[in-house]
């Protein structure tokens, strides 16, 4: 449990250095098909790293449970944005939030992603609403002369987001729709191997797996998917798991995901494991 | 000027400066970081076993109405590593430290309870009642729980308190029998175990199949077996079982509680135990009382 981490009071505190507070509402709209956009005023923009979460409260009445939401942006001072799918009641809830409006948050939650520089290609993959949660890792595409992929899966046409804020970043999704109404017909799969055969063969001699790193997020056995091949390819690949979860702090060892290294969890070691350690 | 109210309570023969403590499984130290936890009364840890354990596979929670179904399995660093790494650090906050243990023999808790001899805790807390784990919940029967008690009892230095399983209808003869074998307190109560099925997969929300229940649905029950306990034992007993704010507190104390826990309400609210010991002092001072004692057990009914 935590082995790597410190446990010296002064460094707990230091080494995670999240908030529980007050966050305003700034602005919250419809994007696509079930999924919507929440910009949040809150001082946790200045301190998440991408691949970290935040805690939303629950707004159903039943509901004892905060809500774990990707950070889609942070713009580093004070604002930072969430995409969220509308499944249940808590997220129902939320569609109803305006301007002006307050809401308790907790962040930021689980491990800043640390990209080794031997990485020179990064593909990100997302399956439906997985999207949301890779977006936050695409500035790591404009640093040090990476080249980013992006490669997105979506149920249909009405249920596609995210394309124009990569465009904005210079990025053009592949796109792939299950009925083949916007881009290939198929899965993230099957965009992702499209893509991967392109760029295998435009660098010719100078592929070399051991450059390129995968991140996806989606539906499980979609990322099972995407583990396999990215080991049959000796490719690193880096999953966001996700798991029913309690607290987000670390304290009620809800959110369990096992791995090849133990029982380790969501909250305080991931969202984003190797998806070689983990246990599918 | 306002007299401040004396909120101090004693458990087991110690004095805590306020009622209010953590539920055991619902605190970490990670919390610490957003919470003064020298402002508790005390703190508890997660249960700890002999050896190291992963827990349940996930789903390991499940919510319901105004409830959680949880099915942790008692994961923890297992004692040797709990005592090197993580005592120390709930040591250093300078607020009385009970550690909860569990074992699946009384030679598992005996090694548990001389393992912490002269640690510097407050008190060990005695988990019988885990709906978690493998075997039958030593807590629903008077005589284990009795043998586990005076097992524990004999090998600690510190006192004992002894936390019940509400998964019975007996709770009250349990308390009276861990009270003979020697417990300085009760602590009350634990889940209720409990089940939710995902009908769109049609299989259990939880991995192993069922939990325990926790939060405010379990409250009015959890209340009716923290008073049957206090009509049955004169030790003190810490009151449990989905209070999520002052008013749910004082009603265990009505009927007999000396303490309260708080557990699920802290995933909503890392600081609810904080506006508890505000909103407690709060109700003392409104109706003109100086001290909590005035109202512990002030409820009778006949």
């Amino acid at each position: 449990m935590g082995k790597q981490r410190s446990h010296k009071r002064e460094d707990r505190v230091i080494n995670m250095g999240r908030l529980w507070q007050k966050a305003v509402v700034v602005n919250n709209s419809q994007i696509a098909d079930k999924i919507f956009r929440l910009g949040l005023n809150t001082e946790i923009s200045g301190l998440v790293s991408p691949g970290q979460f935040v805690m939303l409260q629950p707004l159903a009445a039943e509901s004892l449970l905060p809500r774990p939401f990707s950070v889609y942006s942070a713009d580093g001072n004070s604002l930072i944005e969430i995409v969220y799918q509308v499944r249940g009641q808590n997220t129902s809830r939320y569609t109803e939030l305006k301007p002006g409006d307050c809401l308790m948050i907790l962040g930021p939650c689980g491990k800043p992603v640390v990209i080794n520089e031997k990485f020179d290609f990064l593909i990100l993959i997302g399956g439906g609403c997985g999207l949301a949660s890779l977006h936050s890792l695409a500035k790591f595409g404009h640093q040090e002369c990476r080249r980013l992929k992006v490669v997105a899966g979506f149920r249909n046409q009405k249920t596609i987001f995210g394309v124009l804020d990569f465009s904005n970043m210079g990025i053009e999704p592949t796109i792939a729709t299950e009925d083949g109404s916007v881009g290939i017909k198929g899965t993230a799969i099957d965009a992702f191997k499209f893509v991967f055969l392109e760029l295998t063969h435009n660098l010719g001699r100078n592929y070399n797996p051991k450059r390129i790193l995968i991140f996806t997020c989606g539906p499980r056995p979609m990322e099972k998917e995407v583990a396999t091949f990215a080991l049959s390819q000796r490719i690193t690949c880096l999953v966001f798991l996700e798991e029913m979860m309690g607290c987000g702090l670390g304290s009620c060892l809800g959110c369990a995901v096992q791995t090849k290294y133990g029982t380790k969890h969501i909250c305080l070691d991931g969202p984003i494991f190797p998806s070689e350690e983990v246990v599918w | 000027m306002a007299k401040k109210v004396d909120l101090s309570t004693q458990i087991a023969g110690i004095k805590l400066k306020n009622p209010v403590m953590n539920a055991s499984g619902t605190l970490s130290l990670e919390n610490s970081e957003l919470l003064d936890f020298s402002l508790l009364g005390a703190v508890v840890t997660k249960g700890i076993t002999l050896e190291p354990r992963s827990g349940n596979k996930a789903p390991r929670l499940a919510e319901t109405p105004i409830g959680l179904i949880n099915s942790i399995g008692l994961e923890n660093p297992g004692i040797k590593d709990f005592l090197d790494k993580y005592l120390p650090v709930w040591l250093s906050f300078g607020v009385p430290v009970i550690v909860n243990i569990s074992g699946a023999t009384p030679s598992e808790y005996r090694q548990l309870a001389k393992a912490l001899t002269g640690t510097g805790i407050t008190a060990v807390e005695v988990n019988v009642s885990c709906p978690n784990i493998e075997g039958k919940i030593i807590g629903t029967d008077p005589y284990q729980t009795a043998l586990i008690t005076a097992t524990v009892k004999k090998y600690t230095d510190v006192p004992v308190i002894v936390k019940l399983t509400p998964n019975t209808n007996e709770i009250a003869a349990i308390a009276q029998s861990a009270a003979e074998a020697g417990a300085d307190a009760i602590s009350a109560v634990n889940t209720f175990m409990a089940m939710a099925i995902d009908i769109k997969t049609q299989q259990p929300k939880i991995g192993r199949g069922f939990g325990g229940l926790s939060g405010p649905a379990i409250r009015p029950q959890a209340l009716f077996k923290v008073w049957q306990i206090c009509q049955a034992v004169k030790i003190p007993v810490i009151g449990m079982g989905g209070i999520t704010c002052a008013q749910d507190a004082i009603e265990f104390f009505l009927v007999g509680a000396a303490a309260i826990a708080v557990g699920t309400a802290n995933f909503k609210n890392p600081l609810i135990m904080i506006e508890i010991i505000q909103g407690i002092e709060e109700y003392l001072r409104q109706r003109g009382q100086q001290s909590l004692q005035e109202i512990i057990g002030k409820t009778e009914i006949s």
